[in-house]
């Protein structure tokens, strides 16, 4: 682990050293392009800070493994892109229903299926919220820079203890592949998950407000029983009552809708009634971000909109844009975050640059922005 | 603004030529820098390239469509790249192994960079070597702050080819100019 400083490092080696900063107890992944370098990171530095690295036969191992960690305790990570994110999707809905706290890291690449390896995406944007089967929410960030890799991971670590839920860092290949400066802070603010009392019997339901129960770690010496099927606040098997049903998988999803405003987090630019609002994330969103500042610059009204958190995703403020300016959704895929966005801001006034396989240059999306306005 | 592209073919070390670059413009010279790589899924083999973008303000142009300058390992590289080749202002190659050099708009160099690594040691250090002659094209680049660079980077087996490599492609751009 590196010592508080400023580093020139790539983007998926600062995504290890903030899992590591963030109290990371267990890696096990699968390797895979363009996300390797997180596990190669954490094979050489996880071990010398105590904690345990395993290399797992595929992606759905990873993912159990995860989910094991997390329950006995440890801060819980595995990294992927694409094709193994769709196999974790069937673990990280148990991850969701068992209320286990671990982060998945999705450097996305171009897609579908093993696509293009090497080159960057954004099209696992639907897949991180609704890849899993059934009802639920999920907390997902999308970094855009080197030091945002490693301020996203610890803050994944810390939303995903503090609502014992999975959290999925949604970074692509042009984030994690980039090299740039960042700095390691001398003090990082960590989350630790609420641990239980000596006379807490139920780890599974809460009538606390935040909706968030305790966990206590397998053999600690609590009764436990940790199940995917639905289950009342002790944790038994409830698969036929509709209260069981009813009570359990709406508070899983108000333990997220409930307290959005402590979990979103976005970036905004001139905003406010401007003639046309850019929306982007990820690697891409810096070139829009230098076009709109130059058009900016030209005197144009021209505004800049970046969710930093993708789910749960800034609606509210959203359909205030789209309400007094027209929009332009940048991203680097066809579909991506799109359904979100037009649900928000509507179809009618809004435009869409989608590009496939690179990043535009700043001067690319300017005329982008000349086309619509003129 | 500084572009530069390395390019060349797998395992030449165009990436870590351009972490080298990008690593001493960030941390000894204070710009702000990007640096992105890119090859092919390949397991072996293909184009694989470096761009390196500094500048002192925020760096948020991540693409090079033309390098300011362009650093070629490779003939096949170059044949690759015509727009690239054609509109940079400043063409460097290694004349070992590229030997055919297309006309272009700008300035070409041609330095026998594998040669006078393999005279050093090694030609695998012909990346550095052409390293040392953009830092001699480029002003705004310092010599002695890549030679700091290799020294805290490179494990200690490597340390002095690498310094006497990026120096003699410095020196073969010295007396290139002197002798003009």
């Amino acid at each position: 682990m590196l010592k508080p400083g400023t580093y020139f490092m790539e983007g998926n080696e600062a995504c290890a050293e903030g899992a590591m900063r963030a109290g990371l107890g267990l890696y096990a992944g699968y390797p895979i392009t363009p996300a390797s370098e997180v596990m190669n990171h954490l094979a050489k530095e996880l071990p010398k800070t105590g904690g345990r690295f395993l290399q797992m036969e595929d992606e759905i191992a990873s993912i159990a493994a995860v989910i094991g960690g997390a329950w006995s305790g440890l801060k819980s990570m595995t990294a992927t892109s694409g094709p193994g994110f769709s196999l974790m999707q069937e673990n990280i809905g148990y991850a969701v229903m068992t209320e286990t706290p671990c982060v998945i890291v999705d450097v996305q690449r171009a897609g579908p299926s093993t696509g293009q390896a090497t080159k960057p995406g954004t099209g696992d944007v639907m897949q991180s919220r609704f890849g899993s089967h059934g009802d639920y929410e999920i907390i997902a960030l999308a970094p855009n820079s080197v030091q945002e890799m490693f301020d996203f991971t610890v803050r994944s670590f810390n939303l995903s203890e503090r609502y014992r839920t999975p959290v999925v860092l949604l970074a692509d290949a042009g984030v994690g592949h980039m090299r740039e400066k960042f700095t390691i802070p001398e003090k990082v603010k960590t989350i630790e998950r609420k641990r239980p009392k000596e006379v807490d019997k139920e780890f599974f339901d809460t009538h606390e407000e935040d909706h968030v129960p305790p966990m206590p770690d397998f053999g600690e010496g609590y009764e436990l029983m940790v199940t995917g099927s639905t289950h009342l606040g002790d944790g038994t098997r409830d698969t036929a009552s509709f209260e069981a049903q009813d009570r359990l998988v709406r508070r899983l999803n108000a333990k997220i809708n409930d307290n959005r405003e402590e979990i979103e987090d976005w970036e905004e630019m001139g905003c406010n009634r401007a003639d046309l609002v850019l929306i982007s994330y990820g690697s891409i969103s810096r070139p829009v971000k230098g076009a709109v500042k130059k058009a900016r610059e030209d005197g144009y009204d021209i505004g800049f909109f970046r969710p930093k958190v993708i789910w749960p995703s800034p609606e509210d403020r959203m359909k205030e844009i789209g309400k007094n300016s027209e929009v332009m959704l940048v991203e680097l895929s066809l579909q991506g975050y799109r359904m979100e966005v037009e649900r928000c801001v509507g179809s009618e006034n809004l435009y869409i640059f989608d590009i496939l396989n690179s990043l535009p240059t700043i001067e690319q999306v300017y005329e982008k922005i000349m086309e619509v306005i003129e | 603004m500084i572009k530069v592209r390395i390019g060349g073919w797998a395992g030449q070390g165009t990436v870590l030529a351009g972490t080298v670059l990008g690593r001493s413009l960030a941390l000894q010279q204070g710009y702000d820098v990007v640096q992105r790589r890119s090859y092919s899924a390949a397991v072996r083999s293909g184009i694989a390239y470096s761009d390196i973008i500094a500048d002192r303000v925020e760096v948020n142009d991540l693409t090079i469509e033309v390098p300011d300058y362009l650093l070629i390992l490779y003939q096949k590289t170059l044949e690759e790249w015509d727009k690239e080749v054609k509109l940079c202002e400043n063409l460097i190659v290694d004349s070992t192994r590229v030997k055919k050099v297309k006309k272009t708009d700008g300035n070409i160099y041609e330095v026998p960079a594998g040669q006078i690594a393999e005279d050093i040691a090694s030609s695998k250090a012909a990346n550095i070597v052409l390293l040392g002659a953009l830092a001699r094209v480029c002003e705004d680049i310092e010599l002695e702050k890549l030679v700091d660079t290799i020294k805290s980077e490179f494990p200690k087996k490597y340390k002095q080819m690498n310094v006497k490599a990026v120096k003699a492609g410095y020196a073969y751009i010295e007396d290139l100019l002197t002798k003009d």
